[in-house]
């Protein structure tokens, strides 16, 4: 079975400062994969760089998602060959709205499977059953994107463009980070709807807590821009108990 | 005589000089340099209200009227409240007055100097005069083609000046007078210094101050400069301030208005390397029929600078004010982040406010914006002091005064706070 | 060159897409200005005395202001070359060629461009010329629902109609808001109008429709002088539109337009436009000069007029769609977007003049600059003595699309009483790098996230036009933005 995404050594840095010093991970189609680590470890880092971002600089290592390089391909070609990053702080974009950004984005998409578009009937209908799936309420889609919206609003947003774009890849940086409870229950339910045999997940984030709702696979432990620890989802509990204090007692024994 | 009517009122200016030209000269190193300005006056003139930077204010009343040229007059023998700090530095009607100043404490490194005895140095010769546009600014070239004394501060690279250098002017003539000081500083690789100016009033007649200071602030350096304009009714006071930046330098720019018949404040900056940094600051306060324009220009040449401009102002009876702030952000300016806030507050139904904050922007990857209120005082805020059993004259003081207080608190110049506090609340009585 | 920077220069350099030219047999005069010219243009148009009087007056005062090379206004951030008025012809009448009788026999490039613009079949003939008060070169050629309007006592019809048919209210009102001394074009206009538009709203009547003129300059080098004239009485409400494109030509072309409004008592007139003159080529040759002075006054106590505009055309484009307002309690509104790329230069903006107590005026300015272009707002706030409580709002904000562009702000804040409150407020950015990296991520590519961006910049302003001209609005836009890629 070929990985979705395959990094192996990843090494990258911004204004001469190395952030990832040498990552490595598979995941494979189906599977759930949480990134935890504490604060400046480089998690998020890794979640840009997946999604495209320009900022920061490649000193070694490879990327291949679905066999391709994927450090070759544009933002926008990555995202409509099927990775998806959920965004740590979604943008607002005053004045597009919610209908208008999600029909370009949808069409672009289909567009390069091969699909035909979707006229706004039609789009209206998956829009509005997708957002039941997320629980967003339906008022959201009038809006101009993000604008206005909720901490837990803007979330539960990009779990529903999720839905909406169905992608083979699926990145969620620190989606838990600033909700309450009740929010992170529904974020964490709308993901698991969207738990799918082909489809693989990287979810990062710094509390054990989002990993109450979302059961991973795999559990990998980040610390100064590596991987130092990987097991099953009872690591997550054990980081839980100890604090990262323990991950660092662990490496220098 | 009919004719005379006819003149211009410059062709007076003219005339003084060339006499002035007979009688004195002007020393050696500076002949070129006047004659160049006065050449540049004679062509361009006074602003007429066509000018769109003059739109709102006229000159014309305060020119017209006949200044003696001022002239080392007795120097006041009583002493003079200064700024406490050791390094003082008195001109008295425009002339270098030694004995009343104090400078002999000043740090090696660090020199201030009468500009007729600087004028010979290279640096002085090669920069005087090449930062205020007497060619474009008619009352930067009268400064210019009649200057002689002035102070010359420059400070060497690294060198830290731990008070402030205080200029100050001193007007005692008895006839109407036109006094025209000149500042020149130079602060070496990153040097710091701070920089006070302000005048004071001796004399009882019409006095036209009309004072050019160019500054030239080298990479890494800092030059904070605070200008104290307290007025008179009788005072004008026109002002050309040209500042200079390299690379990575401060500016600091203070400007306080309290009062005077006619105030113009040209304020023009330009940071003409990366990682500039420039503050504009200022805060006017007018009543009686005083008319204050304060006029900008932060010329946005290199890549990388910031500017944050903050002008307040309060205006009472009669009184105008003009604020007229221009960025300029030129093509190659890219990644500039520019500031400009206008706030102003109207405490009469006569006084007035002509607000003009412009952008012109020619580079594409900038962040710059703008903004400008005119008002009245908070009500709500009014109400809640007034409903903690502050009478309402008390009220509105305390507001008008935490209004000002905001400039106030952000100059760096921190042994000004009080006095300029006084100042305000003096106005405010 | 970055792709970013070459489908920005792609964008700027795009020509003209809606240039065409209707050879339509003209009455043309010869070109140059003077005294017997205007008795001429009189002539022709059969004005009565009182017209020929006022226009030889307006004429009079001009030349006093073309002699004089300092009166003629530069105070604009434009840079243009002189115009020499004796090199234009001040009157072009379309000739006896009937107007076409179905859509088939007009140009096909032309439908296309409608077609690309989205403007609805009935709309096309009427642009194409039928129905409407469609002005095609300086006269009015044709008035519909005319006899609907008529009912309800609205008089929906040509200028030269109204100078015929309600010469009182003509004289009471033309002149009132826009004198003949008001500035250079006006003075021009005055002396030279040929037709334009005249509208009145009696009392208590809410138009039911939106009145709409669409005016095109086709003769080469022959200036365009319209005048419009908008009376809303007490209580009443109208909803007016004005779009333009213009032929593909290579001399500069003149447009100088007056367009006025009254306002009475509780009346509100909403006045939207489209300009989308030719703009010259990528080197900036040829294309329309614009200068328009466009003003209306709020007379009566709690009126409203609300200018909207979308302005992408015109090489130069000179232009301050103002309020005056006078009533007590009336309401001023200014919503403007202006797109310019090429060598386009816009000075565009408004004038609120508080007069009136409790007065109050919202200004929304959108400028998009992109290639060489320069785009300015200038606007002024006056709060007059006697105005209390006035209010004013102004946001004015810049997107830069490309290096070689320019965006200025020049605001005029006057104010002279304190109970006023008055807030500016204007910034200026280039399309936001996260706003892209975001659409992008979604699939969506450079180019179009940038129309999308573009186009939410403006959405505030567009959602105030007219439902169909929005639609017209948002595709005119798409395709400035796009430029040939088509």
């Amino acid at each position: 079975m070929t990985p979705i995404l395959e990094i192996r050594g990843l090494q990258a840095s911004v204004e001469d400062m190395p952030i990832l010093k040498g990552v490595d991970l598979s995941v494979n189609p189906g599977e759930v994969h949480a990134i935890m680590g504490p604060n400046g470890s480089g998690k998020s880092t890794l979640a840009s760089i997946l999604a495209g971002r320009e900022d920061y600089e490649i000193d070694g290592g490879t990327v291949h998602y679905r066999g391709d390089d994927l450090l070759e391909m544009d933002v926008d070609e990555r995202a409509r060959e099927g990775v998806f990053l959920a965004f740590q702080y979604p943008v607002e974009l005053p004045g597009v709205s919610m209908m208008n950004f999600l029909k370009q984005a949808v069409n672009s998409v289909r567009e390069h499977r091969g699909q035909e578009p979707l006229g706004a009937a039609a789009l209206l209908r998956l829009a509005k059953e997708k957002a039941a799936l997320i629980e967003l309420n339906p008022r959201l889609k009038q809006r101009s994107v993000n604008q206005g919206f909720s901490g837990g609003e803007k979330k539960r947003n990009e779990i529903f463009q999720l839905a909406m774009l169905e992608p083979a890849m699926a990145i969620l940086d620190e989606t838990d980070s600033g909700l309450d409870i009740d929010a992170l229950r529904s974020v964490a339910h709308g993901v698991n709807q969207l738990r799918n045999p082909d489809r693989g997940f990287l979810i990062i984030t710094h509390y054990q807590r989002l990993l109450n709702y979302i059961v991973p696979d795999f559990v990998h432990v980040m610390v100064d821009g590596q991987i130092v620890q990987s097991a099953g989802k009872e690591l997550a509990l054990e980081l839980e108990k100890r604090g990262y204090d323990w991950v660092y007692d662990h490496i220098s024994a | 005589m009919p004719e005379l009517m006819d003149h211009r009122v410059e062709d007076r200016f003219l005339a003084v000089y060339e006499r002035y030209q007979s009688l004195n000269g002007t020393a050696e190193p500076l002949s070129d340099l006047s004659e160049k300005a006065i050449a540049c006056f004679a062509k361009t003139g006074f602003p007429r209200s066509k000018n769109e930077s003059w739109k709102y204010t006229n000159v014309t009343p305060v020119i017209k009227r006949t200044y003696q040229f001022a002239e080392a007059g007795p120097a006041s023998a009583k002493g003079v409240d200064t700024l406490d700090t050791p390094y003082v530095a008195v001109f008295v009607n425009g002339r270098f007055a030694p004995e009343q100043s104090r400078l002999d404490q000043m740090p090696a490194g660090v020199s201030i100097q009468n500009l007729s005895a600087a004028a010979k140095q290279n640096l002085v010769q090669e920069r005087l005069g090449t930062y205020a546009d007497y060619a474009e600014d008619p009352f930067a070239a009268l400064n210019t083609a009649f200057i002689k004394d002035g102070a010359v501060i420059t400070a060497n690279p690294g060198t830290q000046l731990d008070h402030p250098v205080h200029i100050l002017h001193i007007i005692t003539c008895s006839d109407s007078t036109l006094v025209q000081p000149r500042t020149f500083v130079y602060a070496g690789s990153g040097a710091s210094l701070q920089i006070l100016q302000s005048t004071e009033f001796a004399g009882s007649d019409y006095v036209l101050i009309n004072a050019v200071t160019e500054i030239h602030v080298e990479p890494e350096a800092q030059v904070d400069h605070l200008d104290l304009q307290v007025g008179t009714p009788k005072s004008s006071r026109i002002t050309n301030l040209s500042v200079y930046q390299e690379a990575q330098s401060k500016f600091y720019s203070g400007v306080f208005t309290f009062g005077g018949e006619l105030t113009r404040n040209n304020l023009s900056i330009l940071p003409n390397a990366e990682h500039c940094e420039s503050l504009l600051h200022g805060l006017f306060m007018a009543h009686g029929r005083s008319h204050i324009d304060n006029n900008t220009l932060v010329d946005h040449a290199k890549p990388n600078c910031y500017s944050s401009e903050y002008y307040k102002g309060i205006l009472d009876d009669h009184a105008i004010g003009v604020f007229n702030g221009k960025v300029l952000v030129r093509q190659d300016a890219q990644l500039t982040n520019a500031y400009q806030t206008n706030r102003s507050i109207l405490l009469t139904e006569t006084a007035r406010m002509y607000s003009k904050p412009a952008l012109e922007i020619y580079a594409d990857d900038v962040k710059c914006s703008h903004g400008a209120t005119t008002g009245q005082l908070d009500k709500d805020g009014l109400f809640y002091l007034r409903s903690r059993g502050i009478p309402e004259q008390e009220a509105r003081r305390l507001m008008l005064m935490s209004f000002a207080g905001d400039i106030i608190e952000k100059t760096p110049v921190s042994a000004m706070h009080e006095t300029l506090y006084d100042h305000v609340e003096h106005m405010l009585r | 060159m970055n792709t970013d920077t070459q489908y920005l220069h792609q964008v700027a350099e795009s020509d003209y897409e809606h240039g065409w030219s209707t050879d339509i047999a003209s009455d043309t005069i010869p070109k140059g200005l003077n005294e017997e010219v205007i008795r001429l243009i009189s002539a022709k148009k059969q004005d009565p005395d009182w017209m020929l009087e006022s226009r030889l007056r307006a004429f009079r005062h001009w030349e006093t202001l073309a002699s004089d090379t300092d009166k003629y206004p530069r105070w604009a951030h434009l840079d243009h070359p002189e115009i020499n008025f004796q090199d234009i012809s001040y009157y072009s009448a379309p000739g006896s060629k009937p107007r076409y009788e179905s859509l088939d026999e007009v140009d096909p490039e032309l439908l296309q461009t409608f077609e690309a613009l989205g403007i609805p079949l009935e709309e096309q003939k009427v642009l194409a010329g039928v129905a409407v008060d469609a002005v095609v070169d300086s006269v009015s050629v044709t008035t519909t629902f005319k006899e609907e309007l008529a009912k309800l006592g609205i008089i929906f019809c040509s200028f030269t109609e109204a100078i015929e048919n309600h010469g009182d209210l003509v004289r009471k009102y033309m002149g009132s808001v826009v004198p003949h001394t008001d500035n250079f074009y006006a003075a021009l206009n005055a002396a030279v109008f040929s037709d334009g538009s005249f509208c009145y709203i009696p009392p208590g009547v809410r138009c039911p429709m939106e009145l709409s003129t669409y005016f095109r300059i086709n003769q080469a080098g022959t200036g365009q002088f319209e005048r419009t004239l908008i009376v809303a009485e007490e209580g009443s409400y109208v909803s007016y539109l004005e779009g333009c494109t213009a032929p593909r030509r290579d001399e500069n072309q003149l447009h100088a337009a007056v367009v006025e409004i009254i306002a009475h008592k509780d009346a509100e007139v909403k006045y939207s436009t489209i300009q989308n003159w030719y703009p010259g080529n990528a080197e900036g040759k040829g294309g329309v000069f614009n200068f328009v002075t466009k003003r209306g006054i709020c007379e009566g106590t709690g009126s409203k007029i609300s200018w909207t505009q979308l302005e992408t055309g015109s090489a130069i484009t000179w232009k301050y769609p103002s309020v005056i307002l006078k009533g007590d309690h009336s309401i001023g509104e200014f919503y403007s977007v202006a797109f310019t790329k090429g060598r386009q230069q816009a000075d565009t903006g408004t004038k609120m003049l508080h007069l009136g107590r409790n007065t109050s005026s919202t200004i929304i300015s959108k400028g998009i600059s992109a290639g060489q272009s320069n785009n300015s707002y200038r606007g002024l706030v006056r709060i007059n003595k006697r105005a209390e409580n006035a209010r004013n709002f102004a946001q004015c904000d810049s997107m830069l699309l490309g290096d070689r562009c320019g965006a200025h702000t020049f605001p005029y804040l006057e104010i002279h009483n304190p109970t006023a409150q008055v807030e500016h407020e204007a910034t200026t950015s280039k399309v936001g790098e996260d706003q892209m990296f975001y659409c992008q991520q979604r699939g969506i590519s450079e180019q179009d996230a940038i129309k999308l961006l573009v186009s939410g910049f403006c959405q505030e302003i567009l959602t105030k036009l007219p439902m169909e001209f929005a639609v017209e609005a948002r595709k005119l836009l798409a395709i400035e933005l796009e430029g040939s890629v088509g």
